[in-house]
């Protein structure tokens, strides 16, 4: 097994770039041993860049890749990064990224297996660990499943270790002292003699340097933040003041609004329309029917309240979809799916003896139900589309934005690589 | 049509019945107030029209009738923060954010009222701002510790 044994000696794969007057750093990993055949074609090129700090002289940039839906996530990564390389991360720009391959999610695949997560048995441990490499292979960028801080933990901090280092290396050789002799501290590296030199005055020497990639990641005892109780959101007075920006709050110049009417029964049909009455409203531009995704009418307008209320006005004939209309309906059909001999005397452990606990026991019976929810969010769901000829731009709050960016693909016939999704 | 939005007059030329949180987020791209659910249900689009919270969602722009109009983005003295804003950064209230602006509006205008609230008090006049992250008891912490801010100052 030639691949296990590659895999298990880059545990930490390292990228850096120069960028336009500064420098990126990023950490790649893959964390354990897997003894997995997928990983035999595993390339050297995978350590592509990925950068999750970048330094300029105009400042820091900490990148956050995963969604924050009120979890804390992008404060979370940032003082994950800060941690390691000594900077308030209120000092410093926090970016999602645009999403990329570098920014997979392995624990998310793991945890999302189709194992229950109380199976521990070899057999399932083998699985979620080939799972974890997945994302990577087939570039998986997601939020989801409460993987942001184990996907993150280690990543982000030899991230910001790695950037550390070489900020420090860099300073080394301006001034020509041994690297070990000089330390850092918010923001700046602080040689013998005391003199601070900013991180962003060393952003194009760092740039010409090989990174630092050998570097050990800090003790828990030595911590300044994780890990510590009131740490404080870093969006928190933003989302008091409302200056803080969701997807639905931009806006660009003379940009439209659409508003869909859309089916009802989740991918029911549509099966004719009148559009009269709307098409003639304030502010009304246009009527499409929307063929992609679920079947429904949009209203084109010129703001939204307008593009509301004309999709309200707009008569559509819905077909029925293909589930039906009641929860009760639903769990008759669940039931006779789970009534199945099949699915009956599975065993994930053997401990113990179930037979004679029973016997002398009191036994207690209960059937558990839970109807379908919807997420229901505050935010309604939305996006900004900018098309172009030669390029194509997404605003919007998502999960799963490398999903965006292929679905954007097959509607419009563009290339992958000239649609830019914003999160 | 004319309105005044955090002592700024602004002109805008739109339908009489088009609801002021449009006229604030699409025309004046004040975003601060939220659309969440356009039928009053949820409190996230929350505003201040003299003084008093109102669901600017229900309120028609023709409606206004001078009311003087203060957003989230307003609430604040010019060189210090509202008591409840501070009192929410100090309890670390918001998660998701989304409904704050409307929560926040609606419990300055309350606290303007009832200086002094009891739990039951704040349950009862904060009921229909909903929080989809479940921020409700820090939402009440908040408010007694800007209860307290305000009388202090």
């Amino acid at each position: 097994m030639p691949s296990v044994g590659k895999i298990a000696r880059r545990t930490f794969l390292i990228g850096s770039a120069a960028i336009a007057g500064g420098v990126a750093f990023g950490a790649y990993m893959v964390n354990r041993p897997i003894p997995n055949p997928l990983l035999d074609d595993l390339a050297d090129g995978e350590a592509a860049i990925t950068p999750f700090v970048k330094v300029t002289s105009e400042g820091i940039t900490l990148i956050t890749p995963r969604a924050d839906k009120g979890q804390g996530s992008y404060s979370m990564q940032a003082y994950l990064i800060a941690e390691e390389l000594d900077i308030d991360p209120t000092d410093t720009i926090r970016m999602p990224g645009l999403p990329g391959p570098a920014y997979y999610n392995a624990e998310v695949m793991a945890e999302g297996s189709p194992l229950p997560a109380y199976d521990e048995s070899a057999t399932a441990e083998t699985i979620r660990s080939v799972l974890r490499v997945v994302p990577k292979l087939f570039s998986i960028q997601m939020t989801g499943g409460s993987s942001t801080v184990p996907d993150m933990f280690e990543k982000l901090r030899h991230a910001g270790a790695v950037a550390r280092e070489t900020l420090k290396e860099a300073a080394a050789q301006r001034l020509g002292v041994a690297r070990v002799d000089l330390s850092t501290e918010d923001g700046h590296v602080i040689a013998p003699d005391g003199t601070r030199i900013a991180y962003t005055d060393l952003a194009a020497d760092a740039a010409g340097i090989e990174p630092i990639t050998d570097v050990t990641l800090r003790d828990p005892s030595d911590w300044r933040y994780l890990g510590k109780a009131g740490l404080p959101r870093i969006d928190m007075e933003a989302k008091c003041t409302g200056a803080e920006k969701y997807g639905i709050d931009l806006a660009f110049d003379s940009m439209l609004f659409a508003s869909i009417c859309a089916n009802p029964g989740i991918g029911g049909a549509l099966e004719s329309f009148d559009a009269s009455e709307a098409e003639g409203m304030p502010g009304v531009r246009r009527v499409l029917e929307v063929t992609a995704g679920n079947p429904g009418v949009a209203v084109i307008a010129t703001n939204t309240w307008y593009a509301i209320q004309a999709a309200r006005a707009v008569e559509c004939n819905w077909g029925a979809p293909n589930y039906p209309a009641s929860s009760a309906e639903m769990f008759d059909l669940l039931e006779a799916a789970v009534d199945n001999e099949e699915n009956f005397d599975h065993r994930q452990r053997e401990e113990g003896d179930v037979d004679a606990a029973l016997s002398e026991g009191e036994v207690f019976e209960a059937q558990y139900r839970i109807p379908y929810l919807a997420h229901a969010p505050m935010e309604p769901m939305n996006a900004i589309v900018k098309v172009t000829d030669d390029r194509i731009d997404i605003w919007t709050g998502t999960q799963i934005p490398l999903f965006i960016k292929q679905r954007a693909a097959l509607i419009s016939g563009m290339d992958a690589e000239k649609i830019f999704v914003h999160v | 049509m004319q309105l005044t939005v955090n002592g700024n007059e602004h002109e805008v030329d739109v339908t009489p019945d088009m609801p002021l949180l449009w006229v604030l987020r699409d025309e004046l791209n004040i975003t601060g107030p939220k659309y969440g659910c356009g039928i009053a249900q949820c409190g996230a689009c929350t505003v201040h029209v003299d003084g008093v919270a109102v669901r600017s969602c229900q309120l028609a722009i023709g409606d206004l009738a001078g009311g003087e109009v203060t957003t989230i983005e307003g609430l604040a003295e010019p060189d210090s923060l509202h008591a409840v804003q501070e009192a929410w950064i100090e309890h670390q209230v918001a998660q998701c954010g989304y409904c704050q602006s409307g929560q926040i509006m609606q419990a300055a205008s309350f606290l303007d009222l009832n200086p002094e609230p009891t739990d039951e008090d704040i349950d009862a006049a904060m009921s229909a701002n909903l929080c989809r992250c479940g921020t409700y008891p820090r939402i009440r912490a908040a408010i007694h510790a800007a209860a307290k801010k305000l009388q202090e100052a």
